[in-house]
């Protein structure tokens, strides 16, 4: 079956509802996510080709929405808002980290952070 | 001065101070510091000056192996009968061990030599000159993918002229002291009574006569198989063969591995990458260099991997895979993260990656004597060549931490082939053998001594890579000369000696 792909508006009204949050761990209900989501897709400076990543990644490792949500501010950390140099060195700093400590993904063999790989899906997710 | 054994009448004797049998880049290292000395050298050559295909069968044999199929022509591909031997196929590329070589590696059972690197300083910088590089390049080169904790650079120097044939065959036509006996096959190596010295090497030929060729010492050099054919032939005066009260003569047979692992990405800086596609000639350096990248010691030891080397060749983007140009561009968003670099100017580059690693020491990896006999009515080798799964895990294992060197440090990223545990698509073998007659301090532990000498026969040594108790990852070909080399200027000594 299909995956329905959520457009951004659809992406961020779903968060802004507190929809599925029963589906995020614990530590990551927080309605501030959806701020998070926003601003992670706003510091994307080449969204069509994150989106062709973030659409191979969930080909081959599908995830839900909320699942990459939870595991971005639980890793980045993320606890509120941030401004646009702070998340973008966070997200510098947990790529690194990935692929330091070996957390990465295949997508097409190629090995990419968990991190930017889940970056890339949101930004998927959110431009269809 | 070169002679044609077939041009002898049976029974000639000859009597010389020296034998070396096998005119390979090992035996005619032996010779090179000897030529136009005092003591008369022969060097005995089972095969003609060019590659003969009834000669080249002397070299059949059964060999089984994970790598090599059901119906391989190992031995054969992997060894040449002539004047130059194995040489003529080499490419010119030259390394020496590195220093973890030598040392015993906790996770890598039977690892390490018995001699301490810097013996071989000065042998190896006499090999590069006789192998016509000059100096050999032993220091990291800090080229455009920057060495760090995990991978350092490293140079791969390539000689101008790779032929040993070439490089040794107007000298020796012209020594006096020296005759290089062609299509001469050992068939025996005879004892004294009190089976301690070697006396005499009894020689066939093919459609030919019968040789004896008495000497005080004796140089094995006839290559990694050979070597240890020919001493569990020689088993009329010792049953089990010489050197082999251990039975160790022939364990311990390594070849190198190599496997296609993928492709990286690299995003663009400046042309510097084309140090890592091809041996190129370089400022300060009278031949051709080629960059590769090797896994630190550190990293070896954390991650408890073999040593190895990767070779990085430039492809088109269109063999990396349809996701090639968005891995880039998503590699350079990621490194543009946090920086005010942005993203690099040059445009990315592709390359193929090929790691080629070390096997670790195996005991029950060994050459024997098949139950088919050869033209010359001698045993064929039979070879079991024995790789564990950590030879085959360590070298994908090496390619994965490569490809998160390369994400870690914003340099691109990298395309890992899903490789298939010993599937022979993904791994090979090289042809880089060793063992079968290794060096040890102990008689119970190897073949040899430190001075290649047979630990129980007092004038027979070996040359060549037989002896390397552990690969490296280098084409062995610079310390084979090297070490010959050193065993040359210690026979040399031993003659000396005993003339005086």
């Amino acid at each position: 079956m299909k995956r329905q792909r959520p457009t951004r508006r659809r992406v961020l009204q779903h968060l802004a509802a507190g929809v599925g949050l029963g589906l995020l761990p614990t530590a990551c209900r927080r309605p501030d996510l959806s701020l998070m989501a926003a601003a992670l897709i706003d510091i994307a400076s080449d969204r069509a080709t994150l989106a062709t990543i973030g659409r191979a990644f969930l080909e081959e490792q599908p995830e839900s929405l909320e699942s990459i949500l939870g595991r971005l501010a639980a890793d980045l950390p993320w606890s509120g808002p941030l401004s646009a140099e702070e998340l973008t060195a966070r997200l510098a700093r947990r790529i690194e980290h990935d692929f330091r400590h070996g957390a990465t993904y295949r997508v097409d063999a190629w090995i990419l952070s968990q991190t930017e790989a889940r970056w890339s899906a949101l930004v998927a997710l959110s431009s269809d | 001065m070169f002679t044609d054994a077939r041009t002898l009448e049976t029974g000639t004797s000859l009597e010389v101070n020296l034998c070396v049998v096998g005119a390979g880049a090992a035996g005619l290292s032996v010779v090179s510091g000897l030529v136009d000395g005092a003591h008369r050298i022969a060097v005995i050559e089972s095969g003609a000056m060019s590659p003969n295909r009834r000669i080249d069968d002397l070299s059949k044999g059964k060999a089984f192996g994970r790598l090599l199929g059901q119906r391989n022509q190992y031995l054969q591909q992997t060894r040449t009968r002539a004047f130059g031997g194995l040489g003529e196929q080499w490419h010119g590329t030259c390394r020496p061990l590195d220093a973890e070589d030598f040392a015993a590696r906790g996770w890598v059972p039977n690892s390490g030599w018995p001699i301490d690197p810097s013996e071989l300083a000065e042998p190896y910088r006499r090999a590069g000159e006789l192998l016509g590089l000059g100096q050999v390049s032993t220091a990291a080169s800090e080229e455009w993918i920057p060495n760090d904790e995990g991978f350092r650079s490293s140079w791969l120097d390539h000689a101008p002229r790779p032929s040993i044939a070439e490089l040794f065959s107007t000298r020796l036509r012209k020594a006096e002291n020296v005759e290089v006996l062609t299509r001469a096959n050992v068939s025996a190596i005879e004892l004294d009574d009190a089976k301690q010295r070697v006396v005499a090497v009894h020689v066939d030929c093919l459609d030919g006569p019968q040789l004896i060729i008495r000497a005080r010492a004796f140089v094995l050099a006839a290559g990694v198989i050979e070597n240890a054919r020919l001493l569990l032939l020689s088993d009329h005066q010792r049953s089990r063969g010489l050197g082999n009260e251990h039975d160790t003569v022939g364990r311990f047979f390594m070849d190198q591995i190599q496997a296609q692992a993928g492709y990286v990405a690299l995003l663009g800086r400046d042309g510097r990458m084309s140090s890592y596609g091809s041996a190129l000639p370089r400022p300060g350096a009278d031949h051709p260099m080629r960059a590769i990248l090797r896994p630190t010691e550190a990293l070896q030891a954390h991650h408890e991997l073999l040593n190895s080397q990767t070779l990085v060749s430039p492809v088109e983007v269109d063999a990396a895979g349809e996701l090639g140009h968005d891995v880039v561009r998503l590699a350079e968003v990621s490194a543009a993260l946090g920086t005010t670099s942005g993203s690099p100017n040059a445009e990315p580059w592709f390359g193929e990656v090929v790691l080629r690693g070390e096997q670790s020491p195996n005991r029950a990896s060994r050459v024997r004597l098949g139950s088919e006999t050869d033209e010359l009515n001698l045993r064929r080798a039979r070879l079991t060549w024995q790789l564990s799964d950590h030879d085959v895990w360590s070298l994908t294992s090496t390619a994965r931490l490569l490809g998160d060197s390369l994400g870690r440090r914003r340099l691109g990223r990298m395309r890992l082939q899903a490789m298939r545990f010993w599937s022979r698509r993904h791994y090979s073998w090289t042809g880089y053998q060793s063992g079968t007659t290794r060096m040890s301090m102990a008689p119970a532990d190897g073949v040899v001594d430190t001075d290649c000498r047979l630990h129980d026969i007092d004038n027979l040594f070996v040359a060549g890579s037989s002896v390397f108790p552990t690969s490296g990852c280098s084409g062995p070909m610079l310390t084979t000369v090297a070490l010959a080399l050193r065993l040359g200027d210690h026979v040399n000594g031993i003659l000396d000696r005993e003339s005086a």
